[in-house]
Formats: structure tokens, sequence, C-alpha cells
């Protein structure tokens, strides 16, 4: 997959994209006492993404905003969005397990009176199914992000500048509330590369990582897009069109890396996606 | 047609506890059901799960509808649920749906306008469906969530209590034997809640402003009341705090994290044994809230006379230290007993 190139940003032209040239992007830093960015092949144990997924990133910031869920994510498309993630805190998880009712299908009691309406819920009496959840213990991670889309841009920056949020934060589940810390906007500036570069940000389908003594890696396949759908079943509303494969340090160190197109946000390296 | 009158003001709550030798909150996938400890800072961690089980056990003995009961007993009141959503959609034809059949629902379930619930419909008549449909959510977000609580220290493991014996009878035609139960607890933990009120998920579940309210005197007594099984006794509310914003979309975040405890003779946080070892020190908490104060519609506090409190100005309750940096007319202290009866049923 091939990364989102950095072009100019104007705000009366919108969508204009041409490689190599200054782009303003905003810039945040979210955390909180807990994340949980559920994998997608977990089943009894709800493994996490250590980085919070492109996705889960255009969800938060949609929900900062005030956008509905299903409503966004053309915004947020490959070529008309670009967001670096950078973890700032050590990634450390740990078990939280939880009682909880099932809402798979044997779980369900259906309500079926005389007519056609059957309305299935969980049914409260039943025994709980221990659930056991990996969480992200501290989390926090800075986001750059821009947007082709100038009225939006402008709309989530001065959401920011004023310290609001639509929809009430949070890092991955509902219950896992967050705090932002807006930066400013930031000018987003091309780094020419000959060879390596060193890189803050998690690094999305890098050709190669250098191998640094003492640096651990961590790597990690997390959706990167989506678009909605109008189908029917579990997964109505929206589905993955790409995935992103992040590598990056547990430990927050800059990553020697070949074959990115980086961008110096202030005085940090990124590459956005 | 329901009518309420619906939230306009985001909230963000900071709530305090302690467990004096109990288990607050036990790890089911731990075997013997040990305190659930974040093995690198070794403080004690209760779920939003466990706290949300407290509330609604206790709306229901103020006589609240709840959805989401307790697995424990209450064949009565799953039936009772049952009914409420028969009673809600128990229709055959489309001229007899009610205006707002899931307006109706929720007002019989004051647990689901909080926090939300999983539910969905399933139906090939789209007669029946179409005419619902806009009411139709597969799930609601509850507008209120709280974090999992932390201490806001470091705490200790009782190893005495781990060789219980109890006598269980397997059956009819089975002896009676002695079994060893791993019982474990801490000895001592002041557990922090962060919480905030969403207005705008408000509208999802039909979150009313005397939910909201509800909540000043439900977190109170909720710890008081509910905390009854044997391992969960000598749990104690200390502090409850439910900033009311005054601007639209506005909330500081992470308010209760400002906290931080000291011991009272230089005491180390582990050796922490009751709520007169500990110092809660809302230096940081006051001051911030002091520096938004033109963003605050009201704070409205309920505060142990036990709890020993630090500020910088040296007040020695929270109360007072807000009463003095907001102006009185900023804080409401909440008089539990008597407005809990208000808002009940």
């Amino acid at each position: 997959m091939s990364q989102t190139e950095l072009g100019t940003y104007d705000a009366d032209e919108g969508d204009s994209d041409s490689h190599g040239e200054t782009r303003r992007c905003l810039s945040l830093t979210v955390s909180g006492p807990w994340g949980h960015f559920r994998h997608v092949d977990g089943n009894t144990i709800k493994r996490t993404y250590r980085i919070m997924p492109r996705t889960t990133v255009a969800g938060l910031l949609a929900a900062i905003a005030g956008y509905d869920r299903d409503s966004y994510y053309d915004l947020f498309a490959r070529g008309e969005s670009g967001i670096a993630i950078e973890p700032t805190s050590e990634i450390r998880t740990m078990n939280l397990p939880e009682n909880s009712l099932t809402t798979s299908g044997e779980g369900l009691k259906t309500v079926n009176s005389r007519g056609k309406v059957s309305i299935t819920y969980p049914d409260p009496s039943a025994d709980r199914q221990r659930v056991n959840y990996e969480v992200l213990v501290d989390p926090e991670y800075r986001i750059d992000v821009w947007l082709a889309d100038g009225e939006a841009y402008d709309h989530l920056k001065s959401v920011l500048d004023a310290g609001k949020s639509y929809y009430t934060p949070s890092l991955g589940l509902s219950e896992h509330l967050a705090e932002i810390e807006y930066h400013g906007e930031k000018s987003a500036e091309p780094v020419a590369v000959d060879g390596t570069a060193r890189v803050d940000s998690a690094i999305p389908d890098a050709d190669g990582v250098v191998p640094d003594a003492g640096v651990t890696y961590g790597t990690e396949r997390s959706p990167g897009y989506m678009t909605r759908t109008s189908g029917e079943g579990e997964f109505t509303g929206r589905k993955t069109t790409g995935f992103l494969t992040y590598t990056y340090s547990p430990e927050c160190d800059a990553l020697e890396v070949r074959g990115v197109d980086p961008a110096k946000v202030g005085d940090r390296t990124v590459v956005f996606v | 047609m329901t009518d309420y009158a619906p939230v306009e003001n985001r909230s963000e709550i900071v709530y305090l506890y302690d467990a004096v030798d109990a288990n607050p909150n036990g790890n089911p996938l731990s075997g013997s059901n040990r305190p659930r400890i974040d093995p690198h800072t070794k403080q004690a961690v209760v779920t939003d799960v466990r706290l949300k089980r407290y509330l609604r056990d206790q709306l229901e003995a103020d006589g609240h509808g709840v959805y989401i009961t307790s697995s424990r007993e209450r064949d009565e009141n799953a039936k009772q649920r049952e009914q409420m959503i028969k009673d809600a959609l128990g229709v055959t034809d489309s001229e007899d749906i009610p205006d707002d059949p899931y307006g109706e629902f929720l007002a019989n379930a004051a647990d689901v306008r909080l926090f939300g619930a999983t539910m969905s419909i399933d139906t090939s008549d789209d007669d029946i469906i179409g005419k619902i449909e806009e009411d139709l959510p597969d799930n609601f977000t509850g507008p209120v969530q709280f974090s999992p609580g932390k201490t806001l220290h470091a705490v200790e493991i009782n190893e005495e209590y781990n060789s219980l014996t109890s006598v269980i009878a397997t059956g009819d035609d089975k002896e009676q034997g002695g079994f060893d139960l791993d019982d474990h607890r801490i000895k001592y933990g002041l557990v922090g809640f962060h919480g905030l009120v969403d207005e705008h998920a408000a509208e999802n579940t039909n979150l009313a402003e005397k939910d909201v309210r509800r909540l000043d005197t439900l977190l109170w007594r909720a710890i008081k009341n509910q905390t009854i099984t044997r391992s969960k006794v000598g749990q104690e509310p200390r502090l409850y705090l439910r900033v009311e914003y005054a601007e639209e979309s506005f909330h500081l975040g992470g308010l209760t994290h400002l906290l931080d405890v000291a011991g009272r003779d230089g005491q180390d946080e582990s050796e922490f044994r009751t709520i007169h070892d500990v110092t809660l020190d809302a230096t940081d908490l006051v001051a911030r809230l002091n520096n938004h104060a033109d963003k605050i519609e009201a704070v409205h506090v309920v505060e142990s006379d036990v709890l020993d409190v630090s500020t910088e100005a040296d007040h020695d309750s929270v109360t007072g230290a807000l009463e003095a940096e907001l102006g009185e007319d900023a804080v409401r202290s909440v008089d539990v007993y008597d407005e809990y009866e208000a808002t009940r049923p």
C-alpha cells in the first residue's frame, strides 16, 4: 500500500494535492488512564492494538467535531486526509476481565408477541459471561492530521481551538474516557530522504526498518480506511477498505527507516498516511 | 408520549470511595477472585462495570425500572422487563404502534437512560418496522460514562485472610466436607472514579435533567447501601463532585487525575489502613477549576466529614476551598438523604 503523499493545502481550493509542498496540519495529544482498540481477530480474549488504529483516530476526531456515526468515512479517505500517530508514553497492557451478558445469538432472548416484530435483548437473568479485555494502561498518542476538505478542517480546528468536543472523546471504548491537549496548527514540511530517515511516529508500510542496538520494535496490522455500506447483518453500516501495517517502538524511541516520505512537524519527524 | 426536561449541560464527575479490608473488585479470571491490582504500580483497580452494578442495584432498590437486572435472584424483575418491552412493542398492526415506543421503553428503564444497553429488532414486516425504525437503535450508547477506577495510591494485599474454611453440602447423598476457600482483600484503598455526562449523547436515551440530579445522591447511597456482601463490606463514599459546565461541548477532562494523596504523619502510602491515615491533596483540582471558573455553571458536592483535605489556601474541605475560589453561589452542597426522596418514582 502506498503512502499518502503530502500536497498543498489551500482553504479555497480544498483538495489540491501536489507532492513536495508544505501543508497545514492540526496537532494534538490524546491520553487517558485506559484504552482498548479491539483487535479484529480476538475472540475470548479481547486483544487490543498497541497503536491507535487510523480508523479509530478518524472516529475520535469525528466525535470531537460532532459528526454522526457512519457519516465521516469519506472525509478521512485515502488521499483526502493524512494522519500521523506517535505513541508518547511507554506502551503497557494489563488484563481487565469483565462479567458481561453475552450478545451472541444463543444468549439473546427474543420477545415475539402477537405481531411480527420481534425484539432481541440480552437475557438479564442469565449467568454472566467472562470476557477478558486486554487494555492499554495510561496510553498517550501525539496525533497530527490534515484534511483536504477545507471546511471540515476549519471546523475541526475551531472546535479544538476552543477546547471543546461535541461528543466526549474516548480511547476505543466509550468508558475509556480521554483527555485532549491541543498543540495548535503546525506546518508539515516534506523531508527529502536519501536512504534512511529517523522518524518519531509509528511507521506505516515501510520498506524496511534499520535495526538499532537497544531498540525494541513492534509491528501490527490494523484497519486504516473504512467506507459506509448499506448491506444487512452484523457489518451493516461500515466496512474496512484498507489495512495499514505499523512499525513502532514500545518505548517511544525514534526509528531509523527506509522507504518513507516523512514530514517535519515542529521539531518532530512523522509519516502521514 | 413521554415528556422530559432534557439535559442541557455537560458534567464531569469526580468520585472517591474507600475500601478497608475488602475486595473492592475481584478479578473473575484470577482463580480465587483476587483483587484487581495493576502489577506495575500496585494500584487496585475497580471496573466501571462493578460501579454500575452498585448503581443499578440502588436504582432498583429505590423503585426505578432497571433493564439490566442482577443475575442473583430477581426472576420477577426479568419478567417485568420482558413485559415492559411487550407493552412497548406488542403490536400486531402498524396502526397500534404507540407514538413513541422507545420513549416509553426508556421511560421505564432508568439504567438505560444513564448507561445505555444493547438490543436489536428483527423483523420482516416492513410496514411495522418502517414506522418504528427511526426510533430503533441496535444499541443505546450511554451518555453517562465512567472510566474504570484506580486507587490513588499503591495498595497492600491482606494475606491473613486466605484460609477460610467453609462447610458445603454438595448434594443429598454427599457427605459434608470442609473446603479451603481463598479470600483475598486489600488492606486499604482510596478509589478514584472519573465520569462524564455527555449532553449530546443524552438525546439518544432521553436522559433527563432529573436523572443527572439523581446521580448526585445515587453514587453516594449506592456505595453506602449496596456493599453488603462479605468481601464488599467496609466501603464508604468520601467525595463526590459534579462539575456542571456552562458552555456547550466544553469540559476540562481528567479532573480525578489531578487529585493526590499523602500520609498524615509521613506514612508511606502502602501503610494506609483507614481514611484517618490519608490526606487528600486537592490543590491542583481546585486551581484548575478556578482557572476555568467562567465556564462552570455549578459544582455539586458531597463530602465526608472525616475526609482530611489539603489545599493551597489551607482550606480543610474541598467544599470550603471551592466556595472560596468560585464563590458560594457556584457551589451546591447536596443533601443526599433529603434530595433522594424527591427523585424517587
